[in-house]
């Protein structure tokens, strides 16, 4: 039998690049650069889910959450991106 | 008397309040934009409910930044009345005029229904008009209610009679449906440790007349009542 | 792929052939990109403007009729109420939450456009049924959708319908209604009226959203990533600024005229405003404020970008208006002028890249389509169930059908109190009852039943509307105006026509005979399935208002000891065809027959008899028949009742008829004994008849058969298992 590991995946779901983030726009207009932190340029908003998965290598598990998160719909496809990422 | 209602951008409730301290209790009230700074010449400040900023970030975040809070924690030095109500609340617990957090309801989802609440502590110049542990009716419209603070910190106001309104359910006991949104130890209006500055997640001044009360209850108005009373007490003085 | 397809355009071959006629050579890139936005089915009502004029748009509140931003009331003392209805059904199938927030703010905007507050919102959705996965994601995103938008604006959503229908399955239908309040002199219209007055765009920036948005609403649904573009996203908060920042720069007197950007974005704005002032206007696209870089003429022309509004401000005043919006710190740019020219005027970096006559982009050709009657009509195939042995089971599963079900696993998500003018709240009355004064008070209601209307499109349509003003009376109002929105498959398709046509006429029809007028609505076409064109079943939905003088007039649902006599008045016949009961069974029969005489008639007295004081508690019978509306009023008084069948006028000889036909011109009500003999004089003077059936008392609600006791169930085991069937559906997974 093949060993098995826990891997620790990031899955960041934010809107689409060239999508509005409204949420991101009101942070940097009303909150950073009305409190004069004007060397902040921009800021879009995301929601992470940190995962641990049980796989044989890190590609297994990250191809897993990929899996996970496109049939069980965790993000909307027309509306946001959904990265993966390993945060060991 | 000359009471302020504070405006933020995305503040909701300022009218409803407003036309409570003006129509019914016809006190003198004034609106106040976010960008003043001095609030001097008031008696009693009320943060109203709503979505100050779409409470982006963490409600109550944003507008505990703006100008009128500074004003706002020199008028809680004078020991002067300060009420909060739903993001009003919000705001003062980030703006750390009351302890604790409010975090985003158990179940997840916006909640707006009536509820019943106990009234903990009557020794207060907001609840001084009800008798000690009597329920009160009152609706909540939120969808980050859930009331939060550490075990210490909850010892802490329990011992200073800081907690002000329970959760409870129909007969009086607090329980897990009687409870809409996971507050610890059922809390969902508190005070600082002087006693004057109230925050609370249910909506007074929605429960003001009998019209728009499921039962045609008005606790609500009790809540505003006990305050200007009180005041007009201490400014005879 | 035609170069039409290439540029992704929707425009027919006629179409450019009629525009290049008029303007007499052929029309570039980006005018044409305006007129296939403003051209839309959903702008300009091409095929269906010339029947819409066949509904009755006068009456004696009435001060401004459909064509509007919204229709508008005269409520007395110089205050006006304003009504609209939108409908997002396209974009929420693809982002439902998204697609059902921006629908709210549409509807919004309308009101604020036209000078009034908004006060309230209602919504009306239709899915496929929830043992569909999609369907529980649906409706989960769109009611998220609705009350994250309406709640942060601060504007109560108080009522409003969701059914269950297979044919909804791919096509479902997000309808949202708004009701403003203002005065009569603030109102302000979407009219450029005096050239040289001053075009200034408020909001956010323009980006790529929704691009194609309104002919993607034109098309059906097809492939889903490559309409990216066409999703919306909402900014409740930024509305919220908005609708400050306007109502603050109307009190200003300095505003000549107010359109809000909605479908077709600039294009459509521009081409309504100089059309409706018969003038022109002037724009220069370098004075709009972008989101994105690299957009090119036509994109900043059709955005959809949420939250903008075109002022058109009396030349001299921009400082006046800007500092309105500067309290709030919007974004605004002053994007160009009023002309004289009776032209539609583009510029970019200098050069006229647009030149069009109003006359020609206003006005989209119209589309006269053909007409078949549908085959399926014309066949009579009834089928009755057998009569079920086991009533209390059947009667349970009806009543837990999701359609018929409690509402509130969605309205509890919906802030219905904000305001503190919300008097009848949600699941209180099949309308909702707002305070607009002191003691003066609105209904409002909103109602569809597809069922009844793919059975027997004229009576069923006709129907929808009885029904709509039963809820209006039922509370204590007078009703005196009504919305429609109607939503059908594909119009090339003649059998929808057809049936398009029909509804129209029955709507027409009963409106003029019950004196109801209309004062605004909508048409949404292409609900249809891409892959085999099966359209969804025809569904008019009817927004009906009404306005209620004292407190003491109000009424609803909620039963109690005081008047202990129950009533049904009206007669129900066996008329089950499209019921709630017959789509469980899976049977079929004829629809419910509306007869307008007999339903106006039950109607007035209904309303006298609540104006004297001698009706209690009041319900109308509709959906799930009078089974479903007593035990409504059960669980809304949380008492029982005991009703004798025998009792009930009706030709009808079984059990599951009586309690099951959805018959109009019904409405159960309770009274005090000693009012029986009024009672009856009024009824007498209506030609309308009634019978006492029960009494109200208990825990259960049980029904007789003379002796007999055929049903009891606990009113609590009602409210906590049986109508919380979405409830439990929806709350059992993510």
């Amino acid at each position: 039998m093949e060993a098995v590991y826990e891997f620790k995946i990031d899955v960041l779901i934010a809107n689409k690049p060239d999508i509005k983030d409204p949420e991101g726009e009101t942070i940097l207009q009303d909150l950073f650069l009305r409190n004069n932190y004007d060397d902040v340029t921009s800021v879009r908003t995301a929601k992470v889910l940190q995962l641990k998965i049980k796989a044989r290598n890190v590609n297994e598990a990250k191809k897993r959450a990929l899996l996970l998160c496109d049939e069980l719909r965790i993000y909307n496809p027309s509306v946001s991106i959904c990265e993966i990422r390993s945060s060991d | 008397m000359n009471v302020a209602i504070i405006q933020f951008p995305g503040t909701n409730c300022d009218i409803d309040t407003h036309r409570v301290f003006s129509n019914l209790l016809k006190v003198d009230v004034s609106f106040v934009w976010h960008k003043e700074n001095d609030l001097t010449n008031f008696d009693a400040v009320v943060l109203p409910g709503g979505f100050s900023y779409g409470d982006r970030l963490r409600a109550g975040v944003i507008a505990a930044h703006s100008p009128v809070i500074q004003a706002l924690k020199n008028f809680s030095l004078k020991r002067k009345p300060i009420i909060g109500i739903c993001n009003g609340f919000q705001i003062l617990v980030e703006s750390e005029l009351l302890p604790g957090a409010l975090l985003k309801n158990s179940n997840q989802k916006f909640v707006c229904k009536w509820v019943t609440l106990k009234v903990e502590n009557n020794n207060n110049i907001f609840t001084n008009y009800f008798k000690s542990n009597s329920l009160i009716r009152m609706p909540i419209a939120h969808n980050e209610g859930r009331y939060y603070v550490d075990n210490e910190k909850l010892d802490e106001l329990e011992r200073n009679n800081q907690i002000i309104l329970r959760y409870v359910n129909s007969i009086g006991n607090t329980s897990i449906q009687g409870n809409p949104n996971g507050s610890v130890s059922n809390i969902a209006a508190v005070s600082n440790v002087e006693g004057n500055v109230l925050g609370l997640m249910p909506h007074p001044e929605r429960a003001s007349e009998a019209i728009l009360s499921p039962d045609s209850s008005t606790d609500g108005i009790g809540l505003f009542y006990s305050m200007i009373h009180s005041l007009e007490v201490l400014l005879k003085k | 792929m035609s170069k039409l397809e290439s540029l992704n355009l929707s425009l027919t071959n006629s179409e450019l052939e009629y525009i290049e006629t008029y303007l007499n050579r052929q029309a570039n890139f980006v005018e044409l990109s305006m007129m296939d936005a403003q051209w839309s089915e959903h702008c300009s009502y091409k095929s269906s403007k010339s029947l819409l004029t066949l509904l009755p748009t006068k009456g004696k509140r009435v001060l401004l009729g459909p064509g509007y931003e919204a229709g508008v009331l005269d409520v007395d003392n110089g205050q006006i109420l304003t009504l609209h209805i939108e409908s997002h059904n396209h974009p929420s199938a693809i982002d439902p939450y998204g697609g059902a927030a921006t629908g709210v703010g549409g509807v919004l905007r309308d009101i604020l456009a036209i000078g009034t507050r908004p006060l309230a919102i209602l919504d009306s959705l239709r899915f496929g049924k929830l043992d569909n996965p999609n369907n529980k994601w649906l409706l989960r995103n769109v009611v998220r959708g609705i009350a994250d938008y309406g709640n942060c604006v601060g504007i109560p959503t108080v009522g409003g319908e969701v059914a269950f229908d297979d044919c909804f399955e791919t096509n479902c239908l997000v309808d949202v209604v708004c009701v403003g309040i203002g005065k009569r002199k603030n109102l302000v219209f979407s009219e450029a009226k005096n050239p040289g007055d001053v075009l200034i765009l408020l909001g956010g920036k323009t980006g790529r959203d929704g691009i194609h948005g309104s002919s993607f609403a034109s098309k059906g649904l097809d492939n889903v990533d490559s309409d990216r573009s066409a999703v919306q996203i909402p900014d409740p908060f930024t509305k919220k600024l908005i609708i400050e920042a306007t109502l603050d720069a109307l009190s200003t007197g300095f505003i000549s005229g107010l359109k809000d950007l909605g479908g077709g974005g600039l294009a459509c704005a521009l081409s309504e405003v100089s059309d409706k002032g018969n003038t022109g206007v002037e724009v220069d696209l370098n004075r709009i404020l972008l989101r994105e870089s690299n957009m090119d003429a036509s994109e900043v022309l059709i955005s959809e970008s949420q939250e903008r509004m075109l002022f058109i401000v009396k030349n001299g005043h921009e400082i006046e208006i800007s500092n309105a919006f500067a309290k709030y710190d919007l974004p605004y740019s002053i994007i160009g002028k009023v002309t004289n020219t009776k032209r539609v005027v583009v510029k970019h970096n200098g050069n006229v890249i647009a030149d069009l006559p109003t006359d020609l982009i206003a006005n989209a050709p119209l589309l006269n389509w053909p007409k078949t009657k549908p085959l399926y009509l014309d066949s009579d195939s009834s089928s009755k169930p057998d009569l079920p042995s086991d009533i209390k089971e059947t009667i349970l599963r009806v009543l837990s059908s999701p359609t018929l079900a409690s509402k509130s696993w969605i309205f509890k998500q919906y802030d219905h109190e904000v305001g503190t003018n919300t008097v009848v709240k949600p699941g209180e009355s099949g309308a909702s009852v707002l305070r607009i004064s002191k003691e003066k008070f609105i209904a409002i209601s909103v109602d569809g039943n597809p069922s009844h209307c793919f059975l027997d499109p004229y009576n069923g349509a006709a129907g929808v509307v009885a029904e709509s003003m039963r809820n209006i009376i039922s509370v204590g109002a007078e009703p005196i105006a009504m919305l429609d929105h109607l939503q059908f498959g594909n119009p090339s398709n003649p059998e929808v026509f057809w049936t398009f046509n029909e509804t129209i006429k029955a709507i027409s029809d009963f409106c003029s005979y019950a004196d109801l007028p209309c004062v605004g609505g909508k048409v949404s076409f292409y609900n249809e399935n891409v892959k085999t064109n099966k359209p969804i079943k025809p569904t008019p939905v009817i927004s009906v208002v009404g306005l209620i003088k004292g407190s003491n007039n109000i009424r609803t649902r909620k039963i109690n000891e005081l008047y202990p006599l129950i009533i049904l008045i009206g007669e129900t016949f066996d008329e089950l065809g499209g019921s709630e009961y017959y789509s469980i069974m899976n049977c079929s029969g004829s629809v419910p027959k509306l007869n307008f005489e007999i339903e106006k008639n039950t109607q007035k007295l209904v309303h006298d008899a609540i104006k004297v004081g001698l009706l209690g508690a009041v319900n109308d019978c509709s959906k799930g028949g009078m089974m479903n509306s007593l035990s409504q009023m059960c669980m809304a008084g949380n008492v029982g009742v005991t009703v004798d069948m025998s009792k009930i006028l009706t030709s009808c000889k079984r059990w599951d008829d009586i309690l099951f036909s959805e018959s109009h011109s019904r409405f159960i009500a309770t009274i005090k004994s000693e009012n029986y003999t009024n009672l009856l004089n009024i009824s007498r003077n209506y030609n309308i008849s009634f019978s006492v059936i029960g009494s109200v008392g208990g825990d259960e609600l049980r029904i007789l058969n003379n002796d007999d006791l055929i049903f009891s169930s606990d009113v609590n085991y009602l409210s906590d298992f049986v109508y919380s069937s979405i409830s439990k559906i929806m709350d059992d997974g993510i």
